[in-house]
């Protein structure tokens, strides 16, 4: 039986946590084949396995930090006799399962964390989220993830009764029982969950006691609990430190800067209101728009790559969606084949699965463009930071009646004011003015 | 002399319903009415013109059984007889509230009230002391300059109800509810109806898709629908009138009936000179959502407060301040009030109508279904009609429903409800409905709305 060890990145890391496991007991593996990933301070990077053979025993659980060179699975035949795996024991060290709560939403999430061109295999591994006190790795066992999964329940404030808090699967049960208990009207249940309030916590003033649509609406945004007068030390989750890292390289790597649009999107709205065959956002009315004139500008669809400048043939559209505690882009790849009712339906079901935690590493890899939308949240304008390795994003702003002047005259339009921000080594001012001039055009001509 | 805890002013749908609601929760009620038990409502509006409504759409199927089968000779009208069907029905009604009253422990006052200062009543020579008073004393016609009635040629409804002979020639002003049902029903019975409105749609209160189709309809059962047009001048020729008109359609009319639906005052003439009660521009009286006015102990309802001019609304008031004053404290919400129009066929509406909830900054979302595609409507003969679901795209919120076709009036109380509940369309979508009934088009519109309606063709885009 071959011992699969944590590798060692790096004379200075000492110690790794496994990220996920891409490989389960009993499936086959191959020298050289990535079956698990791990997190180190520096990295998030996949590792191989050792031998050929079946993966016979997977002996650490990820979010639990371990020394380096630890054991943390056996490849062996199918049929080897199994050793005393109690030997094993004692490396499951550094993790006193974080007392208190215990969060981490079933799957993973975070943006991606690409590797410059060289370096280990696109790693692409999400981190898991933390909210433990200490700062170290909590759990949630497999079995409460997929009970959370089945309920439709948020693990996240959900306080955990297994060894050293550890949530468990009877946990999120209790927990589903509470909520199921609360009486709600539907609509108050659907803001609550559009607005992520827990309506356990809150007061119904409707016959019986019931929560109505007034009650969410009043309700004040769950805010972090300070002590009086003294500071709160957050510690930082896995998607928090790849967000930092991220942002920053971005911003320090490319030159950024700024355009401006502001769109009528009375056409838009129009057209929109004659769609009744399937759901369609407004949204979705900005990322076709955006596929469409991105296929005419190949200089707006491309990347930085050093000694030159790669312009990609498909439109691998990345739509942010904010998450508790972070973001996440999943990538809607080759938009441009998509129909509009394509790109709405499958752009749905991403951003669904994006809010559930269940993307895939291919689901959040290979955007060519970004499109950051925060009119939901009542923003008017904002610049965003450009998702490497994109040359551009794309920040959208709320759709707002405003008065314009057209031919001398006063009206009221919904006016939506889009922000492109460029990386100046590969988009000129001129080209990227073009692009959004024609991002417009095919706005208010409603040319979807 | 005498006093109680409270009185109410008016028997009408509001008061009536509010004397029940005090006495249910221990109060001594006393109630003076200065007309009629019941009042407009019951006697001269809803019950006795739904009377003939029926009595209309009977002799208009009767007109069509050949249709289904059964040959009937021409039916005649014998309006002596429908008349006697009506005031059957007007006094067993008034009978029921007259026992509601004496069941429980009311006491019926005749006479004409007048709030003689807060907490003093009088009728006639008695003066009665009460702790709180509800002032339910409704609302009349206002007479417009030139158009005032005269009781034979220029009319109100209350005369219309009364009417021995069909009209050959008749001219209603305003398609409101009270307009249009009239047109329909003096068109079903044959006369030649011209209904003359200011707004550009019919029933202008309602949603504007359904009223366009319900005018058409009317039209097309030979109704000389004028929107945006209104009278100029009214001159009258002996039994005849001429009306120059001025609008859209201003081509002149000579009519031997004129029926004038608009202008309406309140009957606050009961309050006048108490200091702190306030009368809005129609003269009605001016409350909180509690039906307090600015006199503590002193509430109002129904029509007199210019509000919902519905029955059910007086009604609905009439609970709020029956329980506000026997302690409680409670508002009436107004979001959810459904309103139903009697034409042929009903309109009925509850919530905001698609223009309103876009004008409100709604993100709308609609659902409809029509008639035409429902089992049941085909089985009636009534194919005429649709329902319109208005959403909030945000949360899938019901925020309207409003229904054209046989048996809206009906059908709108299922879209209350949801609406009362908090209900998204994902309610009304899932339950299950009975097959084959008209209610399955609230289902049909509902999955519409998520766009999946099984009966309607797919559309593409």
């Amino acid at each position: 039986m071959h011992e699969i060890r944590m590798p060692q990145m790096g004379q200075s890391v000492e110690e790794a946590s496994i990220v996920m496991w891409l490989k389960k007991e009993g499936d086959t593996v191959a020298q050289g084949e990535p079956i698990f990933s791990i997190q180190t301070d520096k990295a998030e990077v996949e590792c191989e396995s050792t031998a050929d053979g079946v993966l016979r025993k997977i002996l650490l659980e990820p979010d639990v930090i371990v020394p380096v060179l630890t054991v943390v699975a056996l490849v062996g035949t199918a049929d080897e006799p199994m050793p005393d795996l109690a030997q094993y024991k004692a490396g499951g060290g550094a993790a006193p399962q974080g007392a208190g709560e215990t969060p981490a939403p079933q799957a993973p999430q975070a943006p991606q964390a690409p590797q410059p061109a060289a370096g280990t295999a696109a790693p692409q591994q999400p981190a898991p989220q933390q909210k433990a006190g200490a700062g170290v790795a909590t759990a949630v066992s497999p079995r409460a993830r997929a009970k959370a999964r089945e309920l439709g329940v948020e693990i996240a404030g959900i306080t955990g009764t297994g060894a050293g808090g550890r949530v468990i699967a009877a946990d999120i049960i209790a927990y589903a029982e509470r909520l199921g208990a609360v009486k709600a009207s539907p609509v108050a249940r659907r803001l609550a969950q559009n607005e992520g309030i827990d309506l356990a916590a809150l007061t119904g003033t409707g016959p019986g006691g019931r929560i109505m649509k007034a009650d969410v609406l009043g309700a004040p945004k769950a805010a972090p609990a300070a002590a009086p007068g003294g500071v709160e030390r957050v510690p930082l989750t896995q998607m928090r430190k790849t967000i930092a890292r991220r942002m920053s390289e971005s911003k320090y790597a490319a030159p950024h800067y700024y355009e401006t649009i502001e769109v009528d999107m009375e056409a838009a709205r129009d057209f929109r209101a004659g769609v009744t065959a399937y759901k369609l956002s407004y949204n979705d009315l900005v990322l076709r728009a955006v596929v469409k004139a991105l296929v005419e500008f190949p200089g707006v669809n491309a990347r930085w790559a050093g000694d030159a400048i790669e312009q990609v043939a498909d439109v691998n559209l990345g739509i942010a969606v904010a998450l508790p505690g972070g973001l996440i882009v999943p990538v809607l790849k080759q938009a441009q084949t998509l129909s509009l009712e394509q790109l709405a339906t499958q752009g749905r079901a991403l951003i669904e699965k994006a809010r559930d935690g269940k993307l895939l590493p291919d689901d959040y890899t290979g955007n060519t463009f970004t499109v950051s939308n925060l009119g939901p949240f009542g923003v008017d304008h904002f610049t965003a930071i450009i998702n490497q390795p994109d040359s551009a994003i794309l920040a959208v702003g709320q759709m707002k009646d405003r008065p314009v002047v057209i031919d001398g005259g006063i009206y009221v339009r919904p006016i939506m004011k889009m922000t492109i921000s460029s990386d100046h080594r590969v988009i000129d001012g001129a080209v990227a003015a073009q692009f959004m001039g024609r991002l417009k055009a095919i706005l208010e001509t409603a040319e979807f | 002399m005498k006093s109680c805890d409270v009185i109410v002013i008016g028997s009408g749908p509001g008061g009536y319903v509010a004397a029940i609601r005090a006495a249910q929760r221990g109060m001594n009620t006393l109630v003076i009415e200065r007309w009629e038990v019941g009042g407009v409502c019951l006697n001269t509006g809803c019950i006795p013109t739904k009377a003939l409504i029926h009595a209309a759409e009977l002799y208009h199927n009767i007109g069509r059984a050949k249709d289904f089968g059964i040959d009937v000779p021409a039916p005649a009208l014998n309006i002596p007889n429908m008349m006697k069907f009506k005031d059957g029905v007007v006094r067993r009604n008034k009978n029921g509230v007259k026992t509601l009253f004496k069941t429980n422990g009311i006491e019926l006052v005749q006479g004409e009230a007048q709030v003689a200062e807060p907490g003093l009543v009088r009728v006639g020579d008695e003066e009665i002391k009460a702790k709180s008073i509800i002032v339910a004393t409704g609302g009349a016609p206002a007479q417009i300059p030139g158009l005032e009635f005269d009781g034979k040629l220029v009319i109100g409804s209350t005369e219309a109800l009364k009417l021995d002979r069909i009209p050959k020639r008749v001219a209603v002003l305003g398609a409101g509810a009270l307009g249009s049902e009239f047109a329909c029903i003096w068109n079903a019975f044959g006369a030649k109806v011209t209904l003359l409105e200011l707004m550009p749609t019919v029933l202008p209160r309602e949603d504007e898709e359904l009223s366009e189709k319900l005018k058409a309809l009317m039209k097309k059962r030979g109704i000389d629908v004028r929107t945006g047009t209104v009278v100029k001048k009214l001159m009258r020729k002996g039994q005849t009138a001429h009306l120059e008109l001025e609008g859209d359609s201003p081509e002149p009319l000579d009519v031997d009936l004129v029926l004038v639906g608009i202008g309406l005052k309140c009957n606050s003439e009961v309050v006048e000179g108490i200091k702190g009660i306030e009368l809005t521009k129609r003269g009605g009286i001016v409350v909180n959502d509690k039906m307090e006015t600015g006199v503590p102990g002193v509430y109002a309802i129904g029509d007199v407060v210019d509000r919902t001019w519905l029955a059910h609304g007086a009604s609905a008031e009439g609970i709020v301040a029956a329980e506000n004053a026997a302690g409680a404290n409670k508002k009436l919400d107004y979001r959810v009030v459904p309103a139903c129009n009697f034409t042929m066929p009903e309109l009925a509406g509850v919530g905001m109508t698609e223009k309103k909830a876009r004008e409100a900054g709604i993100d709308v979302k609609v659902g409809r279904f029509n008639y035409i595609a429902n089992g049941r409507a085909q089985t009636l003969g009534e194919p005429d009609g649709m329902i319109k679901i208005v959403g909030d795209a945000k949360t899938d919120e019901v925020v309207g429903v409003h229904i054209l076709g046989a048996q809206a009036g009906e059908l709108i109380a299922t879209g209350a409800v949801a609406m009362a509940m908090e209900a998204t369309a994902d309610e009304l979508a899932h339950t299950v409905y009975t097959h084959p009934t008209l209610a399955e088009c609230i289902k049909e519109a509902a999955e519409d709305y998520r766009g999946e309606s099984i009966h309607t063709p797919p559309r593409k885009r």
